[in-house]
């Protein structure tokens, strides 16, 4: 490689770099006005409707998608943008529970809002409460769709990253042993 | 130019030989140091924005070359060969070669290689490191390890070479 190939290589590269940096900017900007508009529904719920039950099960599911865009301000870009200037056993740290399924952050954040739109679905659908039979159909059809969905996702996880979730726990297994 | 595309420049221009000296390393052919070297620099890029100077700058280079040579970004985490030159003087830091025995200084070499690359990923990172005539507190803080761990490991793949090397030439 000589000085002026790189110079000019250089010169290329942070062209690339600055419209890539640019690009990823825009693309979160866009995503992340899409899950604040769609958060205007339950927003619109929770103002326009007369009946108490709608207005608290607007706020729940406002809280709820608020969690959710929460999680993905928080936690999309780390997908992406990995601290190649931490320590190696920092790193190797951090795509471990990065790369695990259901990550620990997300179990924090995910749960409460799969709670509360639990609670704001229901609110909505059961006008009678003495009504156990729809409660339970609700609440068994909720529980299947969610847990239908932690299935989907742990298979999509073995088979994509439980092998580099395995050999990071390795590494970090042999940066500890002495 | 703005401040970010300035320093860029700057720790490529004072680092250059830093980041290539890891990429002869990793990357047998020209083309592919290059490719290394490359994704070095994006790498440099991402991160120069975190860079606070509480490490040195040459840790911080260390670093972000060592990371990038492990491959995050694939699913895989790269099962690198390490590439050893002749020309290397640095080879003295690992085992001890007779300068006047020049045939047999070449197979040594070809041996060296091959037991380097029997080394498990952490191993192999740290001699690249070792090679590189990087000491050992900058290891620690490269790897993230405390600095006599470092030099326990070090003590021990340097035996476990010298003993494969004993082995293969009996």
């Amino acid at each position: 490689m000589t000085r002026n190939e790189e110079n000019i290589n250089l010169n290329e590269l942070i062209i690339k770099l600055q419209s890539k940096d640019s690009k990823w900017k825009k693309l979160f900007k866009i995503t992340f006005v899409s899950i604040c508009i769609y958060i205007l529904f339950p927003i619109g719920i929770f103002v326009f409707e007369d009946d108490l039950r709608f207005r608290i099960a607007g706020i729940l599911a406002t809280i709820a998608f608020g969690l959710f865009a929460y999680y993905f301000r928080k936690y999309s870009k780390a997908y992406d943008n990995i601290n190649y200037h931490e320590s190696l056993k920092k790193v190797l740290y951090d795509a471990k529970i990065r790369y695990s399924y259901f990550p620990k952050p997300a179990r924090y954040i995910t749960i409460p809002a799969i709670i509360l739109v639990n609670i704001s679905e229901l609110l909505m659908i059961v006008y009678d409460w003495s009504n156990i039979k729809l409660i339970l159909m609700v609440q068994i059809s909720y529980i299947v769709l969610i847990g239908l969905s932690l299935f989907i996702a742990w298979i999509w996880w073995t088979r994509s990253y439980k092998p580099l979730w395995l050999s990071i726990k390795q590494l970090l297994d042999e940066l500890d042993e002495q | 130019m703005n401040k970010k595309e300035e320093t860029f420049r700057k720790i490529v221009r004072d680092n250059e030989y830093r980041i290539t000296g890891i990429c002869r390393y990793y990357s047998l052919t020209e083309e592919d140091q290059k490719d290394m070297y490359q994704e070095i620099l994006i790498n440099i890029w991402k991160s120069i924005d975190s860079f606070r100077g509480d490490a040195q700058l040459s840790t911080w280079i260390y670093r972000v070359a060592v990371n990038t040579a492990m491959g995050f970004s694939n699913k895989e985490i790269r099962r690198q060969k390490i590439f050893l030159e002749q020309t290397d003087g640095n080879i003295q830091n690992l085992i001890d070669i007779d300068e006047n025995c020049a045939k047999e200084k070449e197979k040594l070499f070809r041996r060296l290689e091959n037991q380097i690359n029997q080394l498990s990923v952490i191993d192999k990172i740290i001699i690249t490191l070792v090679l590189e005539s990087v000491n050992h507190k900058e290891i620690a803080s490269v790897i993230g390890i405390t600095e006599p761990n470092v030099r326990v490991k070090v003590h021990r793949i340097k035996n476990e070479l010298k003993e494969a090397l004993e082995l293969v030439n009996i």
